[in-house]
């Protein structure tokens, strides 16, 4: 019997230490989640909020928060990320719930502790170089988790440290290639930068990845609207209407189609779609001046004054503050130039003088008093023009441009940054004969979408061409095609 | 009724059943675990799963290359092209190619999946449409089947020598190439079998390069170094070397260091990837180990080719050579296509060349059984399913012929000829003309391949028996009945038993100084052995029925692994015994090695019978030989020629009972000169044939030169009488000395034991006796005998005759002597006569007396006559 003894010990030493080697891995495995909980369906509904999360589909995200914090009240990682998409929406309850995250802090993981004191400070101070500082030793401590490149990313972006941002976020596409945000981000940036091939490659896996949320649709249909592929913007922008009727944004960028198409009746029907779902009053604010703008330009200019009007009174009616008196004298500004288009010059000086131009200024901003002079005269420049007063008016406007005042009149995220001031010099300079500096103002716009209608509309009118007709939709054949 | 059954009724049926005892439970599990994980591997691959018809570059990144795509497939009617680069399926985005699987598995045969794909500058999506697809493709049919060419052929092995440690190595190999092919060779299903499976084919990857090289050490022997010790007179060869020696020669540490590099060698490459090291993977396995599974397939080979290289065993080296070809065409391929070029060129489309020649390996191993007996298993491989199958090629390729025939035609021209029924038809009966000849050409090619070794046999045992029962001398006959017919036979031990010439016992002879128990000639076992003439286990023998002597003789002999005896018997008589012990194999002796066994017996009988008559008359032969030998030197003692002595004459004659006799005369010139004195000496020896013919030669030689000395009879006769004495005791000689002076015609005499002269004088008509001397005791009988002389004066006519007592004791029929009264009267009767006539009457008057009885003494007698 001996020695069958001896034959069987090392089997059954080596099955004994197998066993304890697969339990050893499995606790392990458990250790290495990451995140602490005690709950398996807590875990489940808190991977699917991330994976929300990662889709950017906010609802979602939170409801799935909320779940795992039913089966598991104590779970942090939950509080901490439903916190984060309850401050835009309830501060309170969002500070309440990170509070209560705060008491576990001791039974965290090291993660879990990071994560917390990132958004405490976040929430907190704000300190730029701690926030940074901490960003730094999450990335070091977990190289793995993509979760830290993208809050390195969207500290970088938020800071203005754009190229370093996107190099982020392509460190993260490269750690996990499912986060949404970074596609959303980049594809942006590619698309506000110069490279709209790139943009809307980001743009179609952002698409790609969430295509059951609103947002990539517009933001590609946003993409095409600016370099004139309209029918595949309003094929998007239907698409994220049709996921999400009241997205503001798909309505505004459907009037920034119809806009470019040279349908300004249309787009004014857009732009107040968009106003009327905007989620506040400057938003609501900056379309209803877009409609106003679309009316002038189709010939309506009372019209166009009376719905300014009505907004001009929504503003006046803003209680009081810092806030209510920039958002004032923006609208000086505007109703200003808006008379100035429509030739009524002396009512459109009046405005200009009533705007408070220290109210329009940023006290931080150590050139924002420069900048305020510089949209000053770009309003004078267009009153110029429409008092027929071209030679003024191609001095101003020029010099606005020349300062590279980014924003220009009636620029927005709906409208190309600029382009009212390069139709203006060029409607100026036709009258005054300058056909080559007329088409030299108008080529920046021609060259990121050469059907602009009103670019091309403005360079035959200088020309002394027939202006064409406006660009109409594909028919469905061609869309087929 | 005994229960000694012959071996060959108990042998039936169960002989050749291989068995497995519970000592062997760890091999049979080994076995089961790797042909269940086999049989899961295998259920994967072609349980139906969705697939979208896409060949991926493997080695992409930051999307999927599309290599090429399946004709037909998902992708390629969704629109896909090869090159397109794949970004994302079903709404998640992919990094690289072994993101796609799971992917795919989330979604169900039919299912329309998205799919983000980038072609050139334009990214686009598509709706692929999923179809049901069987991973294992007609390649991984391919690795089945070798997996289960390799299992097969490790379980045939193992469960015919479970116990030989190079075979259960050799086990585990198989069963691990196995594991390899199936489990590892295949494409990743993501199903959960993959992880298990894809787990087992990985650590068959750790395992079988070591078990390959731990295999080739075992194989076909233990591997020893003595690089160190051909040193070992070397005063500079470095003390490592023999270290490094002692490593490799059998050290536990050698093992343990083989086996272990693998899996640390993984350890180290994952914890550098961990920190941040490049990852390079073949097949999922970091590249290190590859090719550290190509050093030791390679070391392996060389461990194979140095036994071949140093074997000096002709036929043993035959085997290895072929093992080490089959090894090599099997291996090399292997290790350029699957490990090098995948680790170097990170190219792997070649796979499959040094995959396929794998195949090599395990036929070589099984032709290699088949053919050479490797690891001592016997195959039978029946000749009908041979003939059978070879036909069923040869017909295949007859039909591929004409096939091909006609193809090759209708491809080279469109003319009626060739494409009529009639060319195809005349085509074919030309290759059915050339069937027949094809057929047995090759069936004397799988004659001369697989039959050979049993015609081999066949013709070695017959060879066997003939030369068993040709052969006459003993040493050679024991040698091919033991040493020869177990190598025949394949046995660890065969052992001829013989009696003992002192009592007749059998017993091994070399054995016998070592205590094996001798098995006395009154055992019942060998009486019941010459009953049955038949082989008879041991096991089964001790029934309660035999003595205490075939008890201890079964008992010593099972513990000497003997398991069945066998009689040699002939006539009824047994003449030894066959101790028959395992066979190498370990496989039960076979009803088929019994009959071998009794037949090689029953000649053996023949041959025993034989050579015992041969060594008789051997030994005959060599007794006549050496009596021709010694009756030649004998007559040549005597004198050549009779004195020539003016007056006197004589006539001698000696006719021994025997070829040669004891009995001896001589004459001798005592003074040297032609008219001195002469000495005649006569004598009888006691015994017969060589012995007393030595003595004889002794005694005439001592006798001759004490005369010479002094030829006084009485001195002569007292030192003569000493000598003989210390010469031989018991021996005696009995001499008569007659000193004859020719002038003075006196004669000085002396007898030892002799019969006394007959004298007859002229004219007396009667013969007497001569005078006697008073001490006549034979020379050599008592140390210090005194011997007396007499004298006798002769006169002119005198006749003496001086004779032995074979003469007047010559014995009739009747057993009665001849008598000297005969004697007298025949020499008087013939005493006239010419002393040769005188001689020859007096032979024949005896002759005629001993009427052709046997002549039991020598007859010698010298006859004197004085003139």
């Amino acid at each position: 019997m001996a020695p069958r003894r001896v034959r069987v010990l090392p089997l059954v030493l080596a099955l004994a230490g197998l066993a304890a080697a697969g339990t050893a891995a499995a606790f392990r495995l458990r250790a290495q989640r990451d995140v602490t909980t005690s709950s398996e369906q807590a875990y489940k509904a808190y991977r699917a909020g991330v994976e929300n999360d990662l889709k950017m589909y906010e609802r979602e995200a939170m409801s799935s928060y909320a779940e795992a914090l039913r089966y598991d009240p104590h779970f942090v990682m939950a509080t901490l990320r439903l916190a984060d998409k309850m401050r835009g929406r309830d501060p309170e309850r969002a500070a309440s719930l990170l509070a209560s995250a705060a008491r576990y802090r001791d039974d965290l993981t090291e993660r879990e502790k990071l994560h917390l004191k990132i958004w405490e400070e976040r929430w907190g101070k704000r300190d730029p170089k701690v926030l940074e500082s901490l960003y730094d030793a999450y990335v070091g401590s977990f190289p793995k988790d993509p979760e830290g490149y993208q809050m390195r990313a969207a500290f970088l972006a938020n800071n203005g440290r754009m190229p370093e941002a996107i190099a982020e976020y392509e460190r993260l596409i490269a750690v996990n290639p499912n986060y949404a945000v970074a596609y959303n981000t980049l594809g942006y940036y590619w698309s506000k930068n110069g490279d709209s091939a790139k943009g809307e490659d980001y743009l179609k896996r952002y698409r790609f990845l969430a295509p059951n949320d609103a947002n990539p649709y517009d933001s590609l249909g946003e993409l095409y609207a600016f370099t004139g592929r309209y029918d595949e913007a309003e094929e998007n922008l239907r698409k994220a209407l049709s996921i999400k009727e009241d997205f503001y944004a798909a309505w505004g960028h459907l009037g920034t189609v119809e806009a470019s198409r040279g349908n300004p009746l249309k787009a004014a029907e857009y732009f107040r779609k968009a106003s009327d779902n905007a989620p506040n009053t400057f938003t609501r604010y900056d379309f209803r001046f877009l409609v106003a703008m679309c009316l002038v330009d189709a010939g309506r200019g009372d019209d166009a004054m009376k719905d300014q009007d009505s907004a001009s009174a929504e503003i006046a009616s803003m209680a009081p503050g810092p806030e209510s008196q920039k958002l004032k004298a923006i609208d000086g500004i505007r109703r200003a130039g808006l008379l100035g288009r429509i030739g009524r010059t002396a009512e459109a000086e009046a405005a200009l003088a009533a705007v408070d131009p220290k109210a329009l200024a940023d006290p931080k901003e150590p050139k924002s008093q420069e900048m305020v002079d510089l949209q000053l005269n770009l309003i004078r420049g267009v009153i110029a023009m429409g008092a027929g007063r071209d030679a003024e008016a191609v001095a101003l406007l020029k010099n606005s441009l020349e300062q590279k005042q980014d924003k220009g009149f009636a620029s927005s995220d709906y409208y190309p940054a600029n382009t009212f001031t390069r139709l203006a010099l060029a409607t100026s300079l036709g009258r005054l004969g300058r056909t080559d500096e007329a088409a030299q103002a108008l080529a920046p716009i021609l060259e990121k979408n050469p059907r602009f209608f009103p670019a091309l509309q403005s360079l035959a009118r200088a020309q002394g061409q027939e202006p064409p007709a406006p660009i109409a939709p594909a028919t469905r054949a061609e869309n087929a095609s | 009724m005994s229960s000694l059954s012959p071996a060959l009724s108990s042998a039936s049926g169960a002989v050749d059943a291989p068995h497995l005892p519970s000592r062997h439970l760890p091999l049979v599990a080994v076995g089961l675990m790797g042909a269940l994980l086999a049989v899961l591997s295998v259920v994967d691959m072609f349980l139906p799963k969705a697939y979208d018809g896409v060949v991926p570059d493997p080695y992409s990144v930051g999307g999927i290359f599309v290599r090429d795509l399946v004709p037909g497939g998902a992708a390629e009617r969704a629109g896909l092209k090869s090159g397109d680069v794949i970004l994302g399926i079903g709404h998640r985005m992919l990094n690289k190619a072994a993101d796609a699987p799971p992917e795919l598995l989330r979604h169900k045969v039919g299912e329309k999946v998205d799919y983000l794909v980038r072609r050139g500058g334009d990214v686009f999506e598509a709706k692929v449409s999923l179809t049901p697809y069987r991973l294992g493709s007609a390649t991984y049919y391919y690795f089945v089947f070798l997996g289960l060419l390799f299992f097969m052929l490790g379980v045939f092995v193992v469960t015919r020598r479970p116990d030989d440690s190079a075979v259960q190595v050799f086990y585990v190999l198989c069963i691990l190439f196995m594991e390899f092919f199936v489990c590892r060779l295949r494409p990743s299903s993501y199903y959960w079998i993959d992880y298990v499976v894809q787990i087992a084919g990985t650590l068959a990857l750790f395992l079988l390069p070591a078990v390959f090289l731990h295999f080739f050490l075992l194989f076909p022997e233990k591997k020893t170094f003595g690089f160190a010790d051909r040193r070992a007179g070397d005063p500079s060869a470095p003390p490592f070397l023999a270290a490094l020696q002692r490593f490799l020669n059998g050290s536990p540490l050698l093992l343990a260091v083989l086996y272990s590099l693998p899996p640390v060698l993984y350890v180290l490459q994952m914890a550098g990837y961990r920190h941040g090291g490049p990852r390079r993977l073949i097949f999922g396995a970091p590249t290190l180990n590859w090719i550290l599974l190509a050093d030791y397939l390679i070391l392996g080979l060389l461990a194979l080719a140095h036994t071949w290289w140093t074997n000096s065993d002709r036929a043993a080296r035959r085997p290895i050579l072929v093992l080490l070809l089959g090894t090599v065409a099997g291996i090399v391929p292997f290790v350029v296509f699957a490990v090098f070029f995948p680790s170097l060129f990170r190219e792997d489309r070649f796979l499959l060349w040094g995959v396929v020649p794998m195949a090599l390996i395990p036929l070589t191993f099984a032709y290699a059984i088949v053919r050479f007996r490797l690891f001592d298993v016997q195959v039978i491989v029946r000749k009908s399913l041979v003939y059978a199958v070879l036909t069923a090629v040869v017909t295949g390729m007859y039909a591929l012929a004409v096939v091909a025939g006609n193809a090759l035609v209708s491809t080279v021209s469109s003319t009626t000829v060739f494409s009529s029924p009639a060319f195809a038809f005349g085509f074919g009966l030309v290759v059915v003309l050339l069937f027949d000849p094809l057929r047995r050409r090759m069936q004397k090619v799988v004659d001369r391949v697989f039959f050979r070794d049993r015609a081999d046999f066949q013709t070695a045992l017959l060879e066997m028996s003939r030369s068993v029962v040709s052969q006459l001398e003993r040493p050679k006959l024991r040698e091919l009945l033991t040493a020869r017919t177990a190598d025949l036979l394949r046995l660890e031990r065969l052992e001829l038993l013989l009696p003992r010439p002192e009592d007749g016992a059998f017993t091994e002879p070399s054995a016998s100084a070592a205590g094996v128990q001798p098995l006395p000639m009154s055992a019942v076992l060998l009486q019941r052995l010459l009953e049955r003439g038949a082989p008879a286990r041991l096991a089964d023998a001790d029934d309660g029925g035999l003595d205490l002597a075939s008890r201890r003789f079964v008992e010593a002999q099972r513990a000497r692994g003997i398991g069945v005896v066998l009689p040699l018997a002939t006539h009824g008589k047994l003449l030894g015994l066959l101790a028959v012990g395992k066979k190498r194999s370990e496989e039960e002796l076979s009803r088929e090695d019994l009959d071998h066994l009794l037949t090689i017996a029953n000649q053996g009988a023949l041959g025993l019978e034989a050579a015992g008559l041969h060594e008789e008359l051997t030994r005959r032969a060599e007794v006549e030989r050496d009596l021709d030998i010694a009756r030649d030197i004998q007559t040549s003692l005597f004198p050549r020629q009779l004195p020539n002595i003016p007056g006197i004459e004589f006539f001698g004659v000696s006719r021994p009972a025997r070829v040669v006799g004891g009995d001896f005369y001589d004459f001798l010139d005592v003074d040297s000169r032609p008219d001195g004195r002469l000495a005649l000496v006569l004598g009888d020896v006691s015994g017969k044939s060589i012995p007393a013919s030595l003595l004889m030669v002794a005694a005439k030689e001592i006798v001759n030169a004490r005369a010479m000395a002094d030829p006084d009879p009485s001195a002569v006769f007292q030192a003569s009488n000493r000598r003989l004495y210390e010469i031989k005791r018991r021996m005696f000689v009995s001499l008569s000395y007659f000193l004859l002076d020719p002038k003075a015609l006196a004669m000085n005499y002396a007898f030892a034991g002799q019969p006394t002269p007959l004298l007859v004088r002229p004219g007396s008509g009667t013969a007497t006796e001569i005078p006697s001397p008073s001490s006549r005791l034979p020379l050599g009988a008592f140390r210090d005998t005194v011997y007396d002389a007499v004298s006798l004066y002769l006169s002119r006519g005198d006749l003496l005759l001086f004779y032995t007592d074979g003469l007047n004791e010559a014995m009739s029929a009747e057993m009665t002597p001849y008598g000297d009264e005969r004697l007298k009267a025949s020499l008087v009767r013939h005493s006239r006569r010419p002393l040769a006539d005188l001689a020859d009457e007096l032979l024949e008057d005896v002759r005629q007396y001993t009427h052709g009885a046997e002549q039991y003494d020598d007859i010698t007698f010298v006859l004197m006559r004085v003139t």
